[in-house]
């Protein structure tokens, strides 16, 4: 055996080591990341005072407490936009299980998403299981046979309802983009990424976190109002945080999240 | 729910099972499958068949298959103890993926080495300088150990 087949050999065995230790590394940030709840209990807004001690974070936080009076953390596993949404619509439905948006929700999500992800072209086989449990869920909680203490604990239970629902949402949000590809495309900043791929990379797998663009397709296709407060540490303006709305002004049902930097959480007005 | 999803695969993969390729449960356990993929006709590996083995996890199809070859294969992307470098069996899998695509992407990876983002370097080295010599070497594996 010559010398130089050794070199290539141990680095060869390099190689899998590396892959084996980063695999290994992925595996010990998971089951951090587990440590926390998918969605945690209904905090007071001083919580945050706890995590910032001074600069603009801080006062961020002491101009959101006018406005808001609790938060609800959802886990930082790369689907916290999605899971927010998720929980967020899904409490507002249990708690007002008349609301004047929810007749309408309930179609698009039995009727109109469906036809829709399957006029996109995915394979029904693969989804059914995820739509079925999203409908499921918001015709339990439209019922009233769920109440907010009890929506709040299936949703936090692990490889359940939260992440089949939220992996619906995914699809959704790709179904929406993928509805309209020319009117998207150009939003797209991964340079020669077309919706299709764009949607394969970055929306369909699950813990892939979401830029402004998923966020906005989200809203669109539900027809939400989702109001975002971002404390990402930039000056106030007026003395207040910048916030974006995205989806229709006009829609009688809103859901407020707190952005920080890579991550959303839930919002309660006062 | 995973087990839902895995018996629906198989009865999918019987109803309409990709070309070169078969996938099953090897016992009464439906989360441990055996796969053959037959040597696409285009590359160095045809004529040859090719065993693998396909592990789901308890949490598929959110985390996605293990796959490995076990029958012995010279390919850039693919080690000695049949470990498979490809995306969709990593951080690109979605569970709007299934066993049957992750076959024909394997197939296709076959036909089409990725000598950029190589499991053996020295394989994907001979494949950029030497085609003649890597695809030679590429047949004799084959009829030693797929045939």
């Amino acid at each position: 055996m010559t010398q130089d087949s050794n070199v290539a050999s141990s680095s060869d065995d390099n190689l899998a080591e590396s892959f084996r230790l980063s695999e290994e590394r992925m595996k010990e940030i998971e089951d951090e990341t587990k440590l926390s709840p998918l969605t945690s209990t209904l905090k007071p807004l001083t919580e945050l005072e706890q995590q910032y001690r001074e600069g603009t974070f801080l006062a961020g936080v002491a101009a959101l407490q006018k406005r808001y009076g609790g938060i609800r953390m959802v886990r930082g596993d790369g689907n916290c936009y999605y899971r927010a949404f998720l929980f967020a619509l899904a409490e507002t439905l249990c708690r007002e299980t008349k609301h004047p948006e929810g007749q309408r929700i309930l179609t698009f999500l039995k009727e109109v998403s469906w036809k829709h992800v399957k006029e996109v072209g995915y394979n029904e086989m693969t989804i059914e299981m995820f739509y079925e449990e999203a409908v499921s869920l918001i015709e339990r909680v439209m019922s009233g046979s769920v109440d907010a203490e009890a929506l709040a604990k299936e949703l936090n239970e692990e490889n359940s309802t939260s992440d089949y629902c939220t992996w619906y949402l995914r699809v959704v949000t790709a179904t929406h983009l993928k509805m309209d590809p020319q009117r998207f495309e150009p939003f797209i900043e991964q340079p020669g990424m077309d919706v299709a791929q764009f949607c394969q990379r970055e929306v369909e797998p699950m813990g892939k976190e979401c830029e402004q663009l998923q966020v906005l397709a989200l809203a669109e296709a539900f027809g939400i109002k989702v109001r975002i407060e971002y404390l990402d540490g930039h000056e106030l303006v007026a003395g207040d945080v910048t916030h974006h709305v995205f989806g229709p002004e006009d829609s009688a049902l809103q859901i407020c999240l707190l952005y920080r930097p890579g991550h959303y959480d839930i919002l309660y007005a006062k | 729910m995973s087990l839902k999803r895995i018996n629906k695969e198989l009865v999918d993969l019987g109803k309409d099972p990709p070309s070169n390729c078969s996938a099953g449960p090897v016992g009464d356990d439906m989360f441990h499958w055996q796969a053959t993929i037959m040597g696409p006709e285009d590359s160095p590996y045809s004529g040859g068949v090719f065993f693998l083995d396909i592990h789901f996890p308890a949490d598929y199809p959110f985390k996605p298959p293990k796959v490995h070859f076990t029958t012995r294969i010279y390919h850039c992307n693919i080690n000695s103890n049949g470990g498979i470098c490809l995306d969709i069996l990593k951080d690109q899998w979605s569970p709007a993926l299934t066993i049957s695509k992750v076959l024909l992407s394997i197939c296709s990876l076959l036909t089409d080495p990725n000598p950029d983002d190589p499991l053996v370097p020295d394989i994907a080295q001979l494949l950029k300088t030497d085609r003649a010599r890597h695809d030679s070497t590429a047949r004799e594996w084959t009829s030693k150990y797929a045939m």
